[in-house]
């Protein structure tokens, strides 16, 4: 044997013993690498979903802005077009035939046999009133007559203008919230934020919904037209572009929809609501024992299930579901008058809303014909009678057909019907403002302390991919993070308007404030605490599984004595997702165990405090119950995630 | 005789392999750990970096300085080393992932449930003594001398620091957030800094202020 061969065999049990060191340190190292990698993938989700669902709100938030401003530009055009019209002159005929003797025919009978002499003050209003009186002092009933038509063509017009404004209205209110909508979804999807499956299927559901009710099941509404606008054809459009622009919907928000399912049980039981109520299983599934306190010494051995009825939501809110304004259309006088009596339309008010910065010339043209109206007429409730008479412009006959005095020839002024505020814009609660006196970094401003009825939340879930296992991840995907992660966001159109109180002093008021009339007063947009104003939609866009369970489970349930027997029920039944909804009901199933409700109890008395007499025997002074309800350090409050 | 020849050619160099071996396992170590110490200071800089971004954004809707920093010690719990109270080992039915989650949420919640991690020291948050020290009143969980020690051990105690900056009158806020004295855990690390701790700080990180326009 060769001296380099006999070398080469002594050295060969040597070799590897360096490598196997290498390996384990590159294996040490790659898990390593894997592990920050996830970390900082999850990190960089975090904050590209955090900016995109900021990006989102602020962006339907700006669209809802713009679409009730719009709204509030056309109260104001129908307030204009109204004011600038002959309404003196309809005003003194509806003043005239309101006190008419009840026997009187037709409009020409009526004047000629008018038992009195009409007032000189009320035809001090008509401009050509000298046409109207022959010399001797007598009516000329032939141009009165000719004027009747003149005005009543003149109320048509009127009556055309505002019903064409209502339908305006009515169509930004439907296609607003829908630009609001899409623009969001372009906002995220610029973030990298993307579209999950899930929030496309509850949208699919909501479109089979809104398309497949052809038959006007909508409590009150005419499923397809609202105030002249056929909102359904565009909306599911609308809808449906969204979703295939986008790929989906990357930013969902919470929405309450007709065709939803609702829960209602009477005589109201103990649990009502329960069964419908999300946070109610999360709390079981979650063992929060604190929030479970109130149902733990029931007894729910039987089927208590069994005092809720489902239903499906028929209520339609005549405009975008999604991202909702909240107005409505009001034929109150009030609307007017007190917008009217606070000042809400002059244009001093509209300049300090706007800091001096008016994008809205016309205001102080409109102030003057307030003004040079309020000056001639000698009194300011110039619309208070027209909503004496109700007016169905739909039935309006000719002119010539007029047979009785309920018809329209009475009916002088125009049918006005003001776009307004609807309930969900409303000052802030006591809880409101106590939360934002304990929470917030300064005093709200005046006129601001009010609850938006349009809000734009958002939330984005999104699914990371982690390329380490579950186990190597370790602390970091057991404690904060987790490769499911959740983005919340929301903002509202700021407004506020400076209105007169019944002492003539001017301050900052909500804007629903101004007779509750929508005015475009709504000059920014901002991000707010999610805490302060918790979005209104009972269904997350992101929560198909929830739907599910409401909609295949929980209807067989009332036929059902057992959770089981509903449970193989919804197993077996076709097309069922039962996959889907099996922690809800598992979590059911821990309600109905009575282990669970000792085990609650047991954690709920247990003493976190002791004290020690002067033996030095300790005894419990408090216990977790107690620490559930003490406040410690700061308000209890919901701040998931101080958003 | 090749082998006895061979062996007696070798004898010189007894040893050297051991040796060899000895110096590859240390170079190795040292690249390893000093990687793996790497990774964990580059974790720390991560996490500081999101919780500034999260303690910002709670600034931006108006919340108040103890509630950003709230913010800020929950997002940084996961570089935050251990829980320190409760303790774990007397907490019952403690799961590390649910049980912490469930008490970070208490915690931002302002509920007397409290959490505390061996860096969280510090901040300006009054909540956190509120139940662990004597003199803010009853202790309910664990020991409290750690409060306000300096240092533990003979090391400088680890903490975080908030510099915060804006207010409702401001059209941006800012926030920057460090880990203090925050220790290096992996071996030989002192061989390459002379130190046991290193300061940790975030990107200095400037949002648009949301409640300047709600708030006065």
């Amino acid at each position: 044997m060769d001296r380099h061969a006999t070398e080469y065999h002594y050295r060969r049990g040597e070799h590897g013993q360096v490598l196997i060191l290498a390996v384990v340190a590159l294996v040490l190292v790659v898990i390593a690498a894997m592990l920050l990698f996830d970390v900082q993938t999850v990190i960089r989700g975090k904050i590209k979903g955090q900016n995109g669902m900021d990006a989102a709100a602020l962006s339907a938030a700006e669209w809802q802005r713009h679409s009730l401003n719009l709204i509030g530009e056309l109260n104001l055009v129908r307030a204009t077009g109204t004011l600038i019209s002959d309404v003196h002159t309809n005003r003194f005929f509806a003043n005239a035939i309101k006190n008419a003797p009840e026997e009187s025919g037709n409009s020409a009978e009526f004047f000629a046999e008018l038992p009195w002499s009409i007032p000189l003050e009320e035809f001090t209003l008509f401009p050509e009133k000298e046409e109207f009186y022959y010399p001797d002092g007598t009516v000329n009933m032939g141009k009165l007559i000719e004027e009747i038509v003149r005005v009543e063509k003149e109320k048509r017009y009127l009556d055309a203008l505002n019903r064409l404004v209502s339908q305006l209205q009515t169509r930004i209110a439907f296609v607003g919230p829908l630009i609001a909508f899409g623009a969001a979804q372009q906002a995220a999807t610029n973030n990298q934020v993307f579209s999950n499956g899930d929030t496309g299927l509850l949208l699919n559901e909501y479109l089979r919904i809104i398309s497949e009710d052809r038959d006007g099941n909508y409590d009150g509404v005419d499923s397809e037209k609202v105030n002249d606008y056929f909102w359904r054809g565009p909306y599911l459009y609308m809808l449906q572009s969204i979703f295939n622009d986008n790929k989906g919907i990357p930013a969902a928000t919470r929405f309450n929809f007709v065709g939803m399912p609702v829960f209602s049980s009477d005589p109201p039981s103990p649990l009502s609501g329960y069964l419908g109520n999300k946070g109610f299983y999360q709390a079981i599934i979650g063992r929060n024992w604190c929030e479970l306190d109130p149902i733990l010494d029931l007894d729910l051995s039987g089927n208590w299930w069994s005092d809720f009825q489902q239903a499906t939501n028929g209520d339609f809110s005549r405009q975008s579901e999604i991202l909702p304004l909240h107005i409505r259309f009001s034929d109150s006088a009030s609307t007017y008058d007190n917008a009217y009596n606070a000042e809400a339309f002059d244009g001093p008010s509209f300049s300090d809303t706007f800091n001096d910065i008016d994008p809205y010339n016309y205001q102080e043209a409109m102030s003057e014909v307030v003004d040079e109206q309020r000056e001639s007429e000698g009194n300011k409730r110039v619309y208070h009678t027209y909503t004496t008479i109700t007016i169905d412009v739909e039935k309006l006959p000719p002119l010539e057909t007029y047979v009785d005095r309920d018809d329209r020839r009475y009916d002088f002024l125009p049918h006005l019907s003001w776009a307004v505020f609807d309930y969900e814009w409303r000052s802030y609660s006591n809880y409101q403002r106590d939360w934002a006196d304990i929470c917030l970094e300064g005093k709200i401003k005046d006129g601001m302390d009010y609850q938006s009825g349009a809000r734009a939340y958002f939330e984005a879930r999104q699914n990371i991919v982690a390329l380490s296992t579950e186990g190597s991840v370790g602390r970091a995907r057991e404690s904060s993070f987790t490769n499911n992660i959740l983005s919340l966001a929301e903002a509202k159109p700021i407004g506020r308007i400076k209105l007169k109180d019944s002492n003539n002093n001017s301050a900052y008021r909500p804007p629903f404030e101004a007779g509750r009339m929508v005015l475009p007063v709504f000059d920014g947009t901002a991000l707010i605490p999610i805490s302060l104003e918790p979005p209104s939609g009972n269904i997350s866009m992101n929560d198909i599984n929830w739907f599910y369970y409401l909609t295949e489970f929980v209807p067989l349930l009332s036929g059902s004595p057992t959770l089981e027997e509903a449970w193989d029920r919804a197993r077996s039944a076709e097309g069922s997702h039962w996959q889907r909804y099996q922690h809800y009901y598992n979590a059911l199933r821990d309600l109905n165990n009575p282990e669970f409700h000792k085990r609650g109890r047991e954690w709920l008395s247990t003493p976190t405090a002791w004290e020690t007499d002067a033996r030095g025997n300790r005894r419990p002074i408090r216990t977790r119950r107690d620490d559930c309800n003490v406040q410690g350090g700061g308000p209890v409050m919901a701040t998931p995630s101080l958003n | 005789m090749a082998g006895a020849f061979s062996f007696a050619d070798r004898r010189g160099e007894h040893g050297s392999a051991i040796l060899e071996s000895f110096l590859s396992m240390i170079l190795i170590g040292m690249i390893l750990f000093g990687i793996l110490q790497l990774f964990q200071l580059a974790l720390a800089d991560m996490v500081a970096d999101y919780a500034a971004f999260r303690g910002a954004r709670s600034a931006a809707v108006g919340f108040k300085e103890q509630y950003i920093d709230r913010q800020i010690f929950v997002k940084a719990a996961v570089a935050s080393g251990q829980v320190i109270a409760p303790d774990p080992t007397t907490y019952p039915d403690w799961n590390r992932g649910e049980t912490e989650k469930s008490l970070l949420e208490d915690y931002m919640n302002a509920r007397p449930r409290h959490i505390e991690y061996a860096y969280w020291h510090g901040g300006g948050d009054p909540f956190h003594w509120n139940y662990r020290c004597p003199q803010y009143g009853e202790p309910m969980y664990g020991d409290c001398g750690i409060c306000n020690a300096e240092s533990i051990a003979g090391k400088p105690k680890p903490k975080i620091h908030v510099d915060y900056s804006g207010n409702s009158l401001n059209e941006s806020i800012w926030v920057k957030m460090s880990f203090v004295n925050y220790p290096l855990t992996i071996p030989l690390h002192d061989w390459f800094t002379g130190e046991d701790s290193i300061t940790v700080s975030s990107e200095r990180v400037e949002l648009a202020n949301h409640s300047s326009a709600y708030l006065e």
